[in-house]
């Protein structure tokens, strides 16, 4: 029998196992993708409680409560951020049916896990996006009576959430590859899919190739995704430079993609009439 | 006309973050009624932007001694919602600076509506287009369709001062509003404000280093320096005849042009 080459490797791997390995694929997504948008919010939401201004002259039952509900999610992201996700995977899968006999399914758990924990990491994210808002614009809403919730979802998240963008790929990156620590609670993604087409094919290298190539390929698409969406969001008017200082020339160089356009402005139109 | 709009009594301030020892406005008294101006000048870091921040109650400052009472009401008792209802439409401000103050990614056409539906008002283009006209924006249809970082300082300058106008409040309070303005059009300004004294009877609190716009529209001087009200009095009183050294000194430094 002649001796198989890694290629033929790969391909048998590929072509007998290949269904596993998509499968696998699919549910590290799935949990990725849930994970990272439930997280999200969960980040928002705790950033902008814990942004909430505490005045001297408040009542006593508000400044309580906040002082409560901030407490309690400075030790939810310490704890979340502080162990490992392997950690919290066994306590809230194992540890919950154990303790409190909560038997959850392997994804829900994973899902859950990968929510809160993204959500730990993201609240400092969108901190950091709200921090980085000049302070005028808060003191400009306040000036004209917007309320913080007002605030927060007219005049400093939009700017906040387009800033963290890039932080937020991130974490949506990382997820794809954590996933894998989920198969200690025996969710079948990826990595778990890849463990038992080795322990079929009896073939750790060609096998973990594989696995390592999908993984690559997953994160790769996402962030040129993520890029494209940064773009979008910039919007086509991402950037106008003046093209003089004298004003009654309006005469605007857009840049567009490394593209110079000239663009004539309302004004001019109504000039000529 | 003789109705207090503004009263302020021995006022101390300090940043929330500050230590207590470190005020920066102490012992602030004064009255404001009506249709009056009322201009505070003094170096940079006297304390002038302290105060009216204060006045407005924002995030960062804290009342360590002292009163303010606006339109009767004492303001760091009130709550956060009453306290609400008075900006904007009671309790205007034109802040200091319009690049940190507007949100440099949005149109402004959005920021107006925004800022508008705050107190729920309604968006009204003709008028807002008005008041651009007053304070010499005479392409508004284009600047409301700009965003900030496309257009100069000055006009920026001016929008914010057209958004304190479009609230039509009763107690203006502008801090260093024509920073950034040539003369021309710090002139325009002035000239608007003063016209709303007179057209509406709206107090105006202007805080400026320029003792030459004091000179031209206020009713009443303050002098600060550091952190205190050295000397208060008619406006007329105070440019002829300035008790203290140091607004003697304030007078002279002022550039003069010679023909």
């Amino acid at each position: 029998m002649a001796t198989k080459t890694f290629w033929d490797w790969v391909g048998a791997i590929v072509s007998n196992y290949g269904q596993m390995f998509l499968s696998g694929a699919g549910t590290t997504m799935l949990i990725a993708i849930t994970g990272t948008i439930i997280g999200f919010l969960i980040g928002l939401i705790v950033a902008i409680i814990r942004t909430i201004p505490v005045l001297p002259q408040d009542n006593k039952a508000k400044k309580v409560i906040l002082k409560v509900a901030n407490a309690i999610m400075a030790i939810y992201i310490e704890v979340f951020r502080g162990t490992p996700m392997m950690v919290q995977a066994m306590i809230v899968y194992y540890g919950l049916m154990e303790a409190f006999k909560i038997d959850l399914d392997p994804l829900t758990a994973g899902i859950l896990i990968v929510s809160i924990n993204t959500g730990a990491y993201m609240s400092e994210i969108v901190r950091g996006g709200i921090e980085s808002i000049d302070e005028g614009q808060f003191d400009a809403a306040h000036a004209i009576g917007m309320t913080h919730w007002q605030t927060m979802t007219n005049v400093i998240l939009p700017q906040a959430i387009r800033n963290i963008l890039p932080a937020t790929g991130n974490e949506f990156v990382i997820n794809i590859k954590d996933t894998s620590v989920l198969n200690v609670i025996s969710v079948t993604e990826l990595f778990f899919a890849t463990k038992t087409v080795k322990g079929i094919a009896l073939r750790t290298f060609e096998t973990f190739f594989v696995a390592g190539v999908i993984y690559l390929v997953l994160t790769f698409t996402v962030t040129r995704i993520l890029r494209f969406i940064e773009k979008k969001m910039d919007g086509d008017d991402s950037y106008t430079i003046m093209a003089s200082s004298s004003m009654p020339d309006q005469q605007f160089i857009k840049i567009r993609g490394g593209k110079h356009e000239h663009r004539q402005w309302l004004h001019d139109e109504s000039d000529q009439k | 006309m003789s109705e207090t709009v503004l009263e302020i009594k021995d006022l101390s301030v300090r940043y929330e973050d500050c230590d207590v020892e470190d005020l920066q406005v102490m012992d602030v008294s004064f009255e404001m009624k009506k249709g009056e101006i009322l201009c505070i000048v003094g170096e940079s870091g006297s304390g002038k932007s302290t105060l009216i921040k204060a006045i407005h109650g924002m995030d960062r400052t804290r009342v360590v001694n002292g009163t303010i009472e606006a339109f009767g009401k004492d303001m760091s008792g009130l709550s956060k919602k009453d306290r609400r209802t008075l900006m904007g439409t009671d309790i205007g401000l034109i802040p200091q600076n319009p690049y940190s103050s507007f949100n440099p990614i949005r149109r402004y056409e959005v920021q107006f509506k925004e800022a508008l539906s705050a107190q729920k008002m309604e968006y009204d283009k003709e008028k807002i287009l008005s008041v651009f006209e007053k304070i010499g924006l005479h392409d508004g249809e284009r600047i409301l369709k700009c965003r900030p970082y496309e257009l100069s300082g000055g006009m920026n300058q001016r929008i914010a001062i057209a958004v304190a106008f479009l609230f039509e409040p009763d107690l203006l309070m502008c801090d260093e509003p024509t920073s950034a303005l040539d003369v021309t059009t710090a002139g325009m300004v002035v000239d608007e404000l003063v016209k709303m004294k007179e057209e509406q009877n709206t107090a105006i609190l202007m805080v400026t280093h320029h003792l030459g716009i004091a000179a031209r529209m206020a009713d009443h001087i303050g002098i600060m320096k550091n952190g205190r009200m050295i000397e208060y009095g008619p406006a007329k009183q105070i440019l002829k005849n300035p008790q203290e050294e140091y607004s003697r000194k304030l007078m002279e430094d002022v550039p003069r042009l010679k023909r």
